[in-house]
């Protein structure tokens, strides 16, 4: 069972090792088979039709079951690796997390917010964008985002969304009026989920947003989160339960896995990873 | 999650039917919430036009609405708008409050399918969108 820690916490060798393999999966060309399936998911996902990675109950649990096998690919490479979290209420543009021996600096504006150095830059060879949905063939980044006013979620952003006891509501979708899901995906309520790819934006703000791999520790803080409200309401779950049209119901599978891979057999994550 | 996939071809049909009718109810709906940004409010008010053509920041965006159920990318998606940049098509979906969201920008809700032309713009720079598929 591995621990993710917060990222600021990693040792330097920690760090080295997992972008060493993240640089190794993206050279085996299974990197990019999440890119796609990540793709994949958003071209079906749509409030009027069937929803399953966004926009809908199932985005914890899917996002749950993609980082966990997206974290066990690199194990596969390194066993020591761990999913470390992003925490951007802490952690914004000066953090550590963008030095050039871990994730990379923000994007040159004169060169279209390309990413010039770091691991992942483009002149280094290691990491061509070839899943995508637009043309760059290399990583992307615009701190504050395209309009130039966007800010990372704060505690307090993250108070609000904890303190919704119920896991979400009708109509299961972007226009869901309350509960965690949609406020902690961010179409409703103060906006977390969503509000921190387009701050980050470039690569991040559209379907082919893992292919920054900051992708990934935004994530693993979002699934914290789940887990942090999952402890704090103990008699809640996920919902809906039954009989739901276009929606993944609790005891119903998720695709693309199918099979045993349900909502309900994901709530309890603590037999292969803990937070730290 | 109860459809197959004639079931879902149908009920397509009927959505886009249902899309169009309500419209303006959506978008008046969407206002009540906060999806938008603040520029520009007085538009939210109007029923989203779908159909533009014109050069923003040099690329030429147009829009139209689309009569076919599905699009390059996908069946889900169909009864929305069409968007090109400079002829490459943007992926785009109306969302259910009346906004919409494209692959560009696939974390934000614009009221109008020209809004959400300007910003994939604004994102893409000299970028041009490209189909997942192609």
């Amino acid at each position: 069972m591995g621990v993710r820690k917060n990222q600021r916490n990693l040792t330097a060798t920690e760090r080295a090792a997992f972008v060493a393999a993240l640089i190794e999966l993206k050279r085996r060309g299974t990197y990019d088979n999440f890119v796609r399936q990540h793709i994949d998911r958003a071209n079906g996902d749509s409030d009027n039709g069937v929803r399953i990675g966004h926009r809908s109950p199932s985005f914890l649990p899917w996002h749950r079951q993609y980082l966990l096998e997206f974290e066990r690919a690199l194990q596969a490479i390194n066993p020591a690796v761990n999913l470390p979290y992003w925490d951007w209420t802490t952690d914004g543009a000066s953090s550590t997390m963008w030095n050039t021996d871990f994730l990379g600096p923000n994007g040159v504006a004169a060169q279209n917010y390309r990413v010039t150095s770091g691991p992942f830059a483009e002149a280094g060879g290691n990491w061509p964008l070839t899943v995508r949905s637009d043309t760059a063939t290399y990583l992307r980044r615009n701190f504050t985002g395209t309009t130039g006013v966007t800010t990372l979620p704060t505690a307090g952003d993250v108070s609000t969304v904890l303190a919704q006891g119920t896991y979400d509501v009708s109509p299961w979708n972007s226009t869901s009026a309350s509960g965690f899901r949609n406020y902690l995906e961010g179409f409703r309520g103060p906006n977390v989920h969503n509000r921190v790819h387009n701050w980050v934006s470039g690569t991040m703000a559209g379907f082919g947003s893992p292919n920054d791999p900051v992708f990934w520790l935004h994530h693993c803080h979002v699934d914290k989160l789940w887990s942090d409200w999952q402890r704090r309401y103990p008699a809640a779950t996920y919902l809906p339960s039954a009989g739901t049209a276009n929606v993944v119901d609790i005891d119903e599978a998720m695709q693309p896995w199918g099979g045993t891979v349900t909502p309900r057999s994901m709530l309890n994550h603590t037999a292969w990873y803990t937070y730290a | 999650m109860s459809e197959d996939t004639a079931a879902g071809t149908s009920r397509r049909t009927i959505l886009q039917a249902g899309l169009l009718a309500t419209t303006g109810l959506a978008v008046a709906a969407a206002g009540a919430y906060q999806v938008f940004t603040g520029e520009d409010k007085a538009e939210a008010a109007v029923p989203a036009p779908g159909t533009f053509d014109e050069t923003y920041r040099g690329r030429r965006i147009t829009g139209q609405q689309a009569p076919a159920v599905h699009s390059l990318s996908g069946g889900h998606h169909g009864y929305g708008p069409v968007i090109h940049i400079d002829g490459h098509e943007l992926h785009v979906m109306a969302n259910g409050d009346g906004t919409f969201t494209t692959s560009v920008n696939h974390y934000e809700s614009f009221r109008t399918p020209r809004e959400a032309a300007r910003r994939a713009v604004d994102t893409l720079g000299d970028l041009s969108p490209q189909q997942i598929g192609n």
